[in-house]
């Protein structure tokens, strides 16, 4: 029962943190958009076996932290409750893959764990970059974003008005659940009283959709306007930053940079 | 049944987002012909309707656990196909940007593996043909909770295989296999219940709401769908997948082979004969075509070809098929003659 708090506990805070001001919060959200999914690219596009080719990538992390100011424990609150799913499926490498990993001339570990931790960090980098994205963007400038990406515009504004109503309807869900078990005096509800529950939800939903479709006709006519019209300018320094991002992204991809250095400065 | 990045390859998730984007874009195309204005704010609310249901628990009996609504195959339901799958889509978006619950570059697995065959598969083919308003509650729920299991096992199976040629898991294909696919059929059953639940409450409270199909023509293309989807499903089974067969025996067989009884005993009860044995076994080596699903040779220790096989499988499927409408035709027919009476 404490997981509807919980979730709307969660998206209030990504909200708050999505309207704080810094140079990361008034980067274009196209670029940041596309810097993310290049980003994850090439941190999927290692091999199992390679772990030290994706530590350069946690700097690219630690410099947008550094300039959202967003704490990396928020990160790390959201990571948590995806980890478990992620170990469960990732710890059968280890069980599976018996080859070895030769550390040294005499040290050697299973392969199995090297794509084991491959696979966690691989996600923690992944996952991290999710949330920076939204936490420092917010999501009505993602679906702006996306709009001027030439997304179509059904699906964009159905992201829009999904996420409107979405703390709405999980306040008015808690509430009904809420109400329903406190009065009859139990935890959870069987699946007769549940599909009750939901149909009276799904019935005030309809009214409200309802509602919503009659002030949008009675707003905007057949052309409603969901998003500002004004154009996204994208700045110099913005443009500059984020190529140079971009090529070091995709040169930290193409040489695995630990061990040229190990290389360049050890050998 | 939500993937994560890391464990999918580019590769994979590029081509996942490539049929997925095309499915959005075919439902966008679907939808510019509909009250486009009407169905935004409501396909808006019942995507977070369907996010705040998930977080909806009820308790299952005798398990200790809970199941909760899944979302594709209600929205299915209660948007149509398109609607539906677009619906999902942004549910899962949100699901990935806000909680991390699946990728961005799985989110096109995700939204195939949970949308697709739940809104363009489970739903046009095991649903929509033969649920109407008067349906009976066991009848929504039966179908419920087939489109349901159905929807799932296509998605789980899919999972499996994206995940294993992704490469980036060790677990075998087959044991992948074995640990998703029990699983997601008690989700289904599951799944099935409690959409079943919602649709029944719905109809009953609001009959117009849902369930209401008045396009009679549109109901006979879906169920000849079906038919025609299930006809071809049987054909590469008889046809491909029958080459693959084992060459084992079937677990009766191995049973009485392997039973002590057997052993000790060569002359068991299944061997035993009597008159009416001989008398039953000459008719049907009289009367069969392809015994052991071969064509018949004079040389009984000759091995069978294995395209003998495909076409006893595709033989036999057309003749209990013909067998099926020979007897449900006449049933068919005496029924419509009664009705004017009644």
């Amino acid at each position: 029962m404490r997981i509807l708090p919980r979730t709307i506990n969660w998206l209030d805070q990504l909200e708050v943190l999505s309207r704080q001001s810094s140079i990361a919060h008034h980067w274009d959200a196209r670029l940041k958009i596309l810097l993310c999914l290049i980003f994850q690219i090439c941190v999927i596009s290692f091999p199992a076996y390679s772990l030290s080719g994706l530590v350069p990538f946690l700097f690219f992390l630690v410099v947008v932290i550094r300039l959202s100011g967003i704490s990396p424990l928020i990160l790390l609150k959201g990571l948590l409750p995806i980890l478990p799913f992620i170990l469960l499926l990732g710890i059968m490498n280890p069980i599976f893959d018996e080859g070895r990993f030769y550390l040294t001339k005499h040290y050697s570990i299973s392969l199995g764990w090297v794509s084991f931790f491959s696979i966690i960090f691989k996600s923690v980098l992944t996952i991290s970059a999710g949330f920076l994205l939204i936490a420092t963007t917010g999501f009505y400038a993602i679906c702006q974003a996306l709009k001027s990406m030439k997304v179509p515009q059904i699906l964009v504004t159905q992201l829009l008005l999904t996420y409107r109503f979405l703390i709405e309807l999980l306040h008015q869900a808690n509430t009904y659940q809420i109400a329903f078990c406190q009065r009859r005096g139990i935890k959870k509800p069987s699946l007769r009283e549940w599909g009750a529950i939901t149909g009276h939800f799904f019935l005030s939903c309809m009214m409200k959709s309802n509602h919503i479709y009659q002030s949008i006709y009675a707003r905007g006519g057949e052309n409603p306007v969901f998003f500002d019209n004004n154009k996204i300018n994208l700045s110099p320094v913005q443009a500059i930053f984020s190529l140079s991002f971009f090529v070091l992204m995709i040169l930290c991809r193409v040489v695995n940079v630990p061990i040229w250095l190990e290389e360049t400065f050890l050998n | 049944m939500h993937m994560a990045d890391s464990f999918i390859s580019p590769a994979v998730g590029g081509t996942m987002w490539a049929f997925s984007a095309l499915l959005v874009a075919l439902s966008i195309k679907k939808l510019k012909n509909q009250n486009t204005l009407k169905s935004i704010p409501l396909m808006g609310v019942m995507g977070a309707f369907i996010f705040a249901c998930q977080m909806l628990n009820f308790s299952i009996p005798g398990t200790g656990s809970s199941g909760h609504l899944g979302g594709g195959m209600i929205l299915a339901i209660l948007l149509g196909p398109y609607a539906g799958f677009l619906t999902l889509s942004s549910v899962l978006i949100i699901q990935a940007l806000f909680f991390a619950d699946g990728g961005l570059l799985a989110l096109g697995c995700n939204m195939f593996n949970l949308g697709f065959y739940t809104c363009f598969i489970a739903y046009p083919l095991l649903f929509r043909p033969f649920i109407n308003q008067e349906s009976s509650k066991t009848k929504i729920a039966i179908f419920s909770i087939i489109a349901c299991i159905v929807g799932l096992q296509l998605g789980a199976f899919s999972v499996v295989v994206e995940t294993t040629a992704s490469g980036i898991t060790a677990l075998p294909f087959d044991n992948f296999l074995w640990l998703m696919q029990p699983i997601h059929l008690a989700i289904g059953v599951v799944e099935g219940l409690a959409t079943a639940a919602v649709v029944l409450f719905v109809r009953q409270m609001e009959p117009n709401l849902v369930l209401n199909f008045s396009d009679k023509q549109e109901k006979k293309q879906a169920r000849a769908l079906t038919f025609a989807a299930l006809a071809a499903l049987t054909l590469l089974f008889g046809t491909v997948v029958s080459l693959f067969a084992s060459e084992h025996p079937d677990g009766l067989e191995w049973s009485i082979e392997k039973s002590s009884v057997a052993e000790s005993q060569p002359e068991t009860q299944l061997e035993q004969s009597s008159d009416i044995h001989e008398k039953l076994a000459m008719i049907q080596s009289k009367t069969e075509i392809m015994p052991d699903y071969a064509l018949p040779v004079a040389d009984e220790d000759a091995e069978p070809n294995r395209y003998e096989t495909s076409l006893a499988g595709v033989g036999g499927s057309l003749m209990v098929g013909a067998f099926i409408v020979a007897v449900c035709l006449p049933l068919k027919s005496r029924k419509k003659k009664q009705q004017p009476s009644e």
